[in-house]
């Protein structure tokens, strides 16, 4: 414990260089800005800062708490879009779209944008504190997590949804099938067969997450404000206020807690991320607060419970980065990338080898955690200015973010096209109202379940018992029972109360 | 608007006209990578970059660019397509990429001739990794284990049926005298997460690179068996044995280099091969390329074209042999 | 009406897939499953809910003619803008797609004008000149700038 405060004190005397200091600065200003502009996230942010860096000859700790930096406020920054224009500003935010956008909708864009920087700050908060107190200990319990506990991971995953559902189950089941076929697109990891790429190189990675939700959110978005700005009773969505009450806080104190452990647990995991952080900790949040019914028309909870998991995850993603050299995301991936190009080997004895590294950038992440809420709390109110601006500016600025956000990640004007058919798809989903949330969990966590239940069976040698083995494997299926039958064991619970009284 | 453009293009006449009348120098050059920023590729191009600014061989510095996409499928179509006379550009290439051009991943009319190779600079080795409380100590004993119990151990990797990790797997495969199809074998996204299941118990054997694997060397968690070199690698590699010495004729070289589109000119390819022969001598890159971990094995010119034609057939028949095509 | 022809669609969607599913050429596998399994299991899945969804349509508001054509034009805008995008460079075809984008939205001229210009110059600058992201010049002016795009 002593050991682990007093590294973290030499982390700080890293941090609090000027240099340094003004480098999480301005990782983290970059950062909010990435994550904020619809199109552009966290893995564009870090790919596109790094190649500079690294030709500028920043040091590898500089750069390494710089990009960070971007990287985890990127997951701060992502709402803002989300909540103001219902087009996601990364991965991690989709779902903040589900309750943010309804809020503005209804003149409370101010306290939706101040819980869900303030769920973050929480988010992100408790887990640096988890990443610096049980960083070696979390990343011994996640190399357990073989192939058939990622499998039951997913079922306990996909039996959140069911929150989802809505009056139309069908249209909602229809979407986690549409989401699961374009997960399906693409090279087959086990057999390196081409699975429905029609001949097209481009197609061999599948589908980039940034393509689908720029297509589903941006340009269908796009389409959909068309319609409504052309109604005869059109008119701009009022600002009430611009903070959040303390009550609202402590309304959400419970969700954004779970919230923030759920994030951190599922970014420990590696090969998972923001997106499932997010939308697991919301449809559980659904689950367990939904009493009246109020989530997905505006409900304060429903923000703050994405905001918290996505930045948490962060958080947790470094520590199998850190601790064992595998990405624990997306971002994480080329974070570690950045650290080869550096000649600094990741491994399991990056912390005895490089403790300046590794505890410096610990340190800035509590350094920069306080700078985002700082910077962003204050400028809610700004930022609220963009529900002002007229469309025939802000529509076209939207769609040219999000196309140039798309263009970076392949240079490629193909990528450009797909996102346009998924959008004119996503069109008429939204029209004939098939719940988008569910396609993007489908997509989400379709390939890591098909993935892990063959693998899994690669391993066993076709026996299905794998799956039922070991302690993991047990405590996952009891959540996944656990998940789907709440809602029955509170009616029943409910029920004698009601009795009772 | 015509008079304007006839006079463009009369002046980009004069200028190519003396340039050609010059001999072919860069003036902008690029090295693409095929890959996201970080990864191998990546690490590739900036050997280049690095080391002919630092060698001073060319004057101009060299920037590299991204082309991420099937693991360099979308770029070797993109320069074949839309590239193909672009002396700026060299491209990242590897042996991944002859793997796939083999089985026609690439595309089903291109081979190794559809660009013009320019230079291999250096190369990893494949290894076999074990946990470090395995009871295996040498290879032969782990060969042995396997040829008894050909499903009781699986190997994992980074990569599907077809990809050079899943090639390395199926070398040991057969060394034990298992059919690489009735292996049991355990694709993962990437070496990372083969590794962490490695640690996790959840498969037994890891084919992996030796130079990629450096950084977890001294961790104490993994024991090495054996490295798939022809002959012992220097430094920190020295006392690791390979599978040759212990009796089993294995090699995986995993090579780097490049290549230029198929319409550059000869005068600009011989520019190139002639630059690379020059950069091979130099202490810098000597430097750079152990930086980046990289063992010796430099290719030039029409050496290395001969090289390709022989990986894609050397390539061509274990793919057959393995029945992924015909 | 459109929720049953969005049916109709679906279930060819579906049915497509278990024929690419089933279509594919697997040398041989790990797992008992295969690529196969999956997707013709979705497949499946899809063409049965689709045929729910073309017996039982619910009703759909879909614009008026007007805003329909502006939504349509509005789509095939984005898809000349992918198309033209190297070939007129980002400048130009951005400009081109603010502007129209805008007059769609019920800019002025002078709005649009202005939109396309300040959007397309500032978004360069950020991206193509302070971030470094390769954006492309466009092939139509490669000429005039000596070939190097």
């Amino acid at each position: 414990m002593m050991e682990i405060l007093s590294l973290l004190g030499t982390g700080f005397g890293v941090v609090f260089q000027p240099t340094n200091l003004f480098l999480v600065l301005l990782g983290t200003t970059l950062g909010t800005l990435f994550g904020a502009l619809p199109g552009l996230g966290p893995i564009n942010g870090v790919a596109i800062l790094l190649p500079i860096c690294y030709t500028m000859g920043l040091p590898v700790d500089s750069s390494l708490i710089m990009l960070a930096g971007i990287y985890y406020g990127a997951e701060f920054g992502g709402r803002i879009s989300s909540i103001l224009l219902n087009v996601p500003g990364d991965a991690g935010a989709v779902f903040t779209c589900l309750d943010g956008y309804p809020m503005a909708q209804k003149g409370f864009a101010g306290p939706a944008l101040a819980i869900s920087g303030i769920a973050s700050f929480i988010g992100g908060s408790i887990s640096i504190v988890g990443l610096t107190f049980f960083a070696p200990m979390l990343a011994s319990i996640a190399i357990h997590f073989g192939p058939s506990e990622y499998f039951v991971l997913m079922v306990f995953a996909f039996a959140t949804i069911s929150a989802l559902m809505g009056s139309n189950p069908i249209k909602s089941l229809v979407g986690v099938v549409i989401g699961l076929l374009i997960g399906v697109v693409g090279v087959d990891a086990t057999t390196g067969v081409l699975r429905f790429t029609f001949g097209e190189a481009e197609l061999y990675d599948g589908f980039e997450f940034l393509i689908v939700i720029v297509g589903f959110f941006a340009v269908s978005e796009v389409m959909l404000m068309l319609e409504h700005h052309s109604s005869e009773d059109f008119e701009m969505p009022k600002v009430t206020r611009v903070y959040v009450t303390m009550k609202e806080i402590m309304y959400c104190k419970w969700t954004m807690l779970r919230s923030s452990i759920i994030g951190f647990i599922v970014g420990v995991l590696p090969g998972t991320g923001a997106s499932i952080a997010s939308a697991v900790s919301y449809t559980i949040a659904q689950k367990i607060s939904d009493k009246e019914g109020t989530f997905g028309k505006g409900d304060i909870r429903g923000v703050a419970a994405p905001e918290s998991a996505n930045n948490a995850c962060a958080g947790g993603a470094m520590i199998p980065m850190l601790t064992l050299g595998v990405p624990g995301s997306g971002t994480t991936a080329v974070l570690l990338g950045a650290l080869m190009l550096y000649n600094v080997n990741p491994g399991p004895m990056l912390f005895v080898e490089q403790p300046l590294l590794v505890w410096g950038l610990i340190a800035s992440m509590y350094v920069g955690n306080i700078m985002l809420l700082v910077i962003n709390l204050p400028l809610v109110k700004i930022f609220t200015k963009i529900l002002q601006v007229p469309y025939w500016l802000l529509v076209p600025c939207v769609t040219v973010l999000a196309f140039v956000g798309v263009y970076s990640v392949n240079f490629s004007t193909f990528a450009l096209l797909l996102s346009i058919i998924l959008g004119v798809l996503g069109y008429f989903l939204r029209k004939l109202h098939f719940s988008m949330a569910t396609v993007i969990l489908g997509f989400v966590l379709g390939k890591i379940m098909e993935d892990n239940l063959r693998r899994g069976f690669a391993i066993s040698g076709g026996e299905i018992g794998i799956f039922f083995q070991g302690t993991i494997n047990a405590v996952l299926w009891g959540m996944t029972l656990f998940i789907l039958f709440v809602p029955m064991i509170a009616k029943i619970i409910s029920k004698k109360y009601a009795l009772g009284k | 608007m015509s008079k304007s453009f006839r006079l463009v293009t009369s002046l980009a006449a004069i200028v190519a006209l003396s340039s050609a009348l010059n001999a072919f120098e860069v003036s902008k050059p690029v090295c693409l990578a095929p890959a996201k920023p970080g990864g191998g590729f990546d690490l590739t191009c900036r050997l280049a970059s690095n080391s002919f600014s630092a060698s001073k061989t060319i004057a101009k510095p060299m920037t590299v660019n991204f082309m991420p996409g099937g693991v360099g499928a979308v770029a070797y179509n993109h320069v074949i397509g839309q590239r193909s006379n672009d002396a700026e550009m060299i491209v990242a290439a590897s042996t991944g990429s002859a793997l796939n051009i083999a089985q026609g991943k690439f595309g089903a009319n291109y081979t190794v001739d559809s660009v013009k190779w320019v230079a291999a600079v250096g190369a990893d080795y494949g290894a076999v990794i074990v946990r470090a409380d395995a009871k295996w100590n040498t290879l032969s004993e782990m060969i042995v284990d396997l040829k008894a119990n050909p499903k009781g151990f699986a190997l994992g990797s980074g990569g599907s049926i077809g990809s050079q990790d899943w090639m390395k797997a199926a070398i040991i495969a057969k060394l034990a005298g298992i059919n690489p199809k009735d292996m049991k074998y355990v694709a993962f996204e990437g070496g990372g997460e083969a590794l962490t299941a490695l640690l996790g118990n959840h498969i037994q054997i890891y084919p992996g690179d030796i130079a990629e694997f450096s950084g977890q060397l001294s961790s104490g968690k993994y024991k090495v068996l054996a490295i798939l070199s022809d002959e012992r690698l220097p430094g920190q590699m020295a006392n690791i044995p390979t599978a040759k010495e212990q009796g089993y004729d294995a090699v995986w070289r995993i090579w780097r280099g490049f290549y230029v589109g198929p319409k550059v000119t000869d005068e600009q390819y011989n520019y190139w091969v002639d630059k690379f022969k020059k950069l091979s001598q130099t202490e810098e890159f000597a430097k750079e390329r152990e930086l980046r971990g990289l063992y010796p094995f430099t290719l030039v010119g029409k050496e290395y074209q001969t090289f390709m034609q022989e990986e894609e057939k050397k390539f061509k028949a274990l793919a057959q042999e393995a029945g992924l095509i015909q | 009406m459109i929720d049953r022809l969005f049916g109709v669609f679906l279930l060819l969607l579906g049915i497509y897939v278990i024929y690419g599913g089933l279509s594919m050429v697997v040398p041989f596998s790990y797992d008992p499953l295969g690529p196969k399994t999956f997707p013709v299991v979705l497949g499946v899945l899809l063409s049965a809910l689709s045929l729910i969804i073309i017996a039982k349509p619910e009703g759909a508001h879909f614009p008026q003619s007007k805003t329909m054509l502006n939504t349509v034009l509005i789509v095939l805008l984005l898809i000349v803008y992918a198309l033209s995008f190297n070939f007129l460079g980002f400048l130009l075809a951005t400009a081109l797609l603010v502007f129209f984008m805008s007059r769609i939205f019920k800019g002025t001229t002078k709005q649009a004008l202005g939109s396309a210009i300040g959007v397309s110059l500032s978004v360069y600058v950020l991206f193509g000149v302070l971030l470094d992201v390769a954006l492309p010049m466009g092939t139509l002016f490669s000429g005039l700038l000596g070939g190097a795009s």
